[in-house]
């Protein structure tokens, strides 16, 4: 049985809270990929797609839509212009994280 | 934010039909195969909060395949990159399960993957979700590939 609006709400806000407090973690995985050698790019293409896949479910629309730029320039060709375009692209990424990860307004 | 493809069209309704009973059975059951866990949480909380359906969420294809003739679901969702049986595998070993040779089965997929939409159909898929998906929307967009798919099963 679907649960009436006002618990779907709520319910909602529960997710949104949990991928929330989810985000360092994903952060700290994107870091370390970034950080890591030639080898770590598989890891560094997943933890952007999985990112991209999820967080515009919860509705983090921004911060999805900066992980699916950032997996696109991690997926682009080797060389200067990939590595340009992928740092420009993570640290829009961070900036969508942070905010994302900023505690939402209370309400009055 | 919801994308939904159909591949095929369903065929008009038949009045004179037996099978018409079963074309207007209601989706009530449906099983999902997503190695993520917070698509796994946000899945199970649009289709079961939102849809009102009992959801069968299974994080791979062993365990989908497992729990599936038991569950008897009449839609299947499944997500096409997972590790060890890919959602298209898990498509295929599920077709061989006798009970669910006419079940849609639906993929979700990612944005980045729509140029490969036709190699992805040709698995037997009824259509695919991109993600993300809205989780208000799905539970519509998943009502229209049963609808459709039981279309496809009365003609």
């Amino acid at each position: 049985m679907a649960l009436p609006p006002p618990e779907v709400a709520r319910q909602f806000a529960r997710l949104q809270v949990h991928f929330r407090a989810g985000l360092g973690a994903r952060q700290a995985e994107i870091d370390a990929a970034q950080a890591a050698d030639a080898a770590q790019a598989q890891a560094l293409i997943l933890a952007l797609h999985r990112l991209a896949g999820a967080a515009a479910s919860f509705g983090f629309a921004t911060l999805g839509a900066a992980a699916r730029s950032a997996e696109r320039a991690a997926l682009a060709a080797p060389g200067p212009a990939r590595e340009a375009d992928l740092c420009r692209a993570l640290d829009e990424l961070r900036a969508a994280l942070a905010e994302a990860q900023a505690p939402p307004p209370a309400l009055e | 934010m919801s994308g939904c493809r159909c591949a095929t069209k369903a065929a008009g309704p038949n009045p004179d039909s037996p099978t018409e009973e079963i074309r207007l059975e209601a989706l009530r059951r449906i099983l999902c195969v997503e190695d993520d866990p917070d698509i796994r949480l946000v899945l199970e909380f649009s289709l079961a909060n939102v849809g009102g359906y009992e959801v069968l969420m299974c994080p791979d294809g062993v365990s989908a395949l497992a729990q599936a003739a038991g569950f008897a679901p009449q839609l299947v969702l499944l997500d096409v990159m997972m590790p060890g049986m890919s959602g298209p595998e898990t498509l295929q070993a599920l077709r061989h399960i006798e009970s669910l040779r006419g079940v849609p089965m639906v993929f979700l997929t990612a944005k980045a993957m729509l140029d490969e939409v036709e190699q992805i159909l040709q698995y037997g898929a009824t259509g695919l979700i991109v993600k993300p998906f809205d989780p208000m929307k799905l539970p519509e967009d998943v009502k229209i590939y049963w609808e459709h798919g039981r279309g496809l099963a009365a003609a």
